[in-house]
């Protein structure tokens, strides 16, 4: 059974986001709602990062209730710890119910990860070994929080610095067995994919040509730095144009899927993040209006 | 046939050789032109410390004045080594840091008081929303209620017993002010609480303290005022419980009157 589906189209149409941040609270409450998106104001949605919200009470969900009244809302996380060998964290998972209950987000996602066992959180979004084994782990594991959540989740590419002896499957073909077998959707997070393929030597259309198109519901794009010969994701910097220019081969592929800008350091003003943004949907829309000419 | 499980002791070791350092992972790494495995091994290794680092330092800014980049961060790097997080959230991370400074650096109390003080802002800061009395509620009170019953305070609503000048240096902080001196102080116990979004605090008097544990212990308030009496008169402690309750009921921090 392929769950949601028919969600996936309906969010399909969702447009361009960003990850919503304290420092934009004011900013996002005083501009104009996602009815009255605009080229000035390209925002549609806001992700936000689930952990950040599960508190008791005052300015976050006081500022999460408000801007949720105005703009469809994601929610993203970094803990479910997916991959790791430690029993799923059942606590964590009524507090994730919990907060999608209160958001109502269009999507719940969360990292190809580990992020600690025996009870301890290294809060690192921790690379698997590509193997079956892990395969079938994280596959029933996904089922079992979709079971739990009612409903799919969102499953993101993780950017890494490196890799074990004993995978035996590329990146790519990982990612596409544990959604085929989960069932499950993925973010695609288009900096990791060039991240990774400037750490691990591959080309990153080979990754982006053997993800399924179906299985895609959101991509991220964002910025990084450079350590020596690898690339660390900072999401620090603008989206550079090696990114931009995978975005552009990534839309080609997926179509125009949900798409958002991450910033979670040196976070500029407002503005700046909505010119990249923008940038994003005048990439998206000018492969659409060139697709409609090739076709017509 | 199936390949022998890999996944469990590969994460054991890799958490074994962030957390402590010990387990040697390279030869499990792949080494290639572009890094060799002890580089790629180190990224991951310095990011856990950084990030835990830098999570310690949004949530001790005054700390981190006072002390300096240099002192905190040796001040952070013992704490993460005693204690490695253990709930999803780095919210929670710091939690134990007043209780490690006491234990670490017993001869300067004053920073175990500081962290205390900024982690209660913080506990303030997020807790549980509730509605508040209206002052117009103690009207309404019954003559005959008012020995069983009892105060629920506002769940941000926050005690802690310093013996120095940390709500000073906070202050300080607060308005981007040069931090004052360290002091010690008699000992004095402080209520932290917010109100709407504002986190507010102030000193309590022997007498407020002692009334205020007994509404934390759900004591009735007859049993409140008894307590009162071994600081005030006899024929005075109603009206100085009274006033007290009214100055909670004005600060908004009250949420209910119960009555049994």
């Amino acid at each position: 059974m392929r769950r949601d589906l028919h969600t996936a189209a309906a969010n399909a149409a969702l447009g361009f986001g960003l990850g919503l941040r304290t420092d934009h609270y004011e900013a996002i409450l005083n501009g104009p709602t996602a009815d009255d998106a605009c080229a000035e104001w390209p925002i549609d949605w806001l992700e936000i990062l689930s952990e950040n919200y599960m508190v008791g009470g005052g300015k976050p969900l006081h500022y999460l209730d408000r801007i949720a009244e105005r703009y469809p809302m994601v929610m993203h996380g970094v803990s479910l710890s997916i991959g790791s060998t430690d029993p799923l964290d059942r606590a964590y998972l009524i507090q994730l119910k919990a907060l999608a209950e209160r958001v109502q987000p269009r999507f719940i996602s969360d990292h190809f990860c580990w992020t600690g066992v025996a009870g301890r959180n290294l809060h690192d979004l921790l690379p698997l070994p590509h193997t079956d084994e892990a395969v079938r782990h994280i596959a029933r594991r996904v089922r079992e929080v979709q079971d739990f959540l009612g409903r799919q989740i969102l499953l993101e590419n993780i950017s890494s610095y490196l890799s074990f002896k004993h995978s035996a499957l590329p990146e790519w073909e990982f990612i596409r067995a544990v959604a085929e077998e989960a069932d499950c959707g993925l973010l695609l997070d288009v900096n990791n994919i060039y991240v990774n393929s400037c750490n691990h030597g591959f080309d990153p259309q080979t990754f982006i040509d053997a993800i399924p198109v179906e299985r895609v519901q959101q991509i991220h794009l964002a910025g990084h730095s450079h350590n020596g010969k690898l690339v660390i994701d900072t999401h620090d910097h603008p989206v550079p144009d090696p990114v931009w220019a995978l975005y552009a081969i990534a839309v080609q592929r997926f179509g125009t899927v949900p798409t958002m800008i991450e910033r979670d350091d040196h976070i500029p003003l407002l503005p700046e993040l909505l010119a990249e943004l923008a940038h994003a949907r005048g990439i998206a829309t000018t492969i659409k209006h060139a697709e409609v000419e090739a076709s017509a | 046939m199936r390949a022998a499980p890999l996944l469990a002791p590969l994460q054991s070791r890799m958490q074994s050789f962030l957390l402590q350092g010990g387990a040697d992972l390279r030869a499990l790494v792949v080494a290639d032109d572009i890094a060799d495995a002890q580089t790629r091994l180190g990224i991951y290794a310095d990011a856990y410390r950084l990030r835990l680092l830098e999570v310690l330092r949004g949530d001790y800014p005054v700390l981190f004045e006072l002390l300096g980049a240099e002192s905190f961060e040796g001040v952070g790097r013992g704490y993460i080594a005693a204690h490695p997080s253990d709930t999803p959230s780095l919210r929670w991370f710091g939690r134990h840091l007043a209780e490690h400074l006491r234990a670490v650096q017993p001869q300067r109390p004053e920073l175990a008081d500081l962290a205390a003080f900024e982690w209660s802002q913080g506990e303030v800061f997020d807790a549980p929303d509730a509605s508040v009395l209206p002052l117009a509620a103690m009207t309404q009170i019954a003559p005959a209620a008012w020995g069983e019953m009892r105060v629920l305070l506002h769940p941000s609503a926050r005690h802690l017993q310093l013996r120095s000048n940390a709500a000073a240096l906070v202050g300080a902080h607060g308005k981007s002010q040069p931090l004052p001196q360290t002091q010690s102080t008699p000992a004095e116990t402080w209520l932290l609480w917010r109100q709407q979004h504002m986190i507010h605090w102030r000193a309590l008097g022997v007498a407020e303290a002692a009334a205020l544990d007994a509404v934390r212990t759900h004591l009735g308030f007859g049993d409140l005022c008894e307590r009162l009496c071994e600081w005030i008169e006899p024929e005075e402690v109603a009206m100085v419980a009274a006033g007290m309750l009214k100055r909670w009921i004005s600060d908004q921090l009250v949420a209910e009157l119960e009555f049994s």
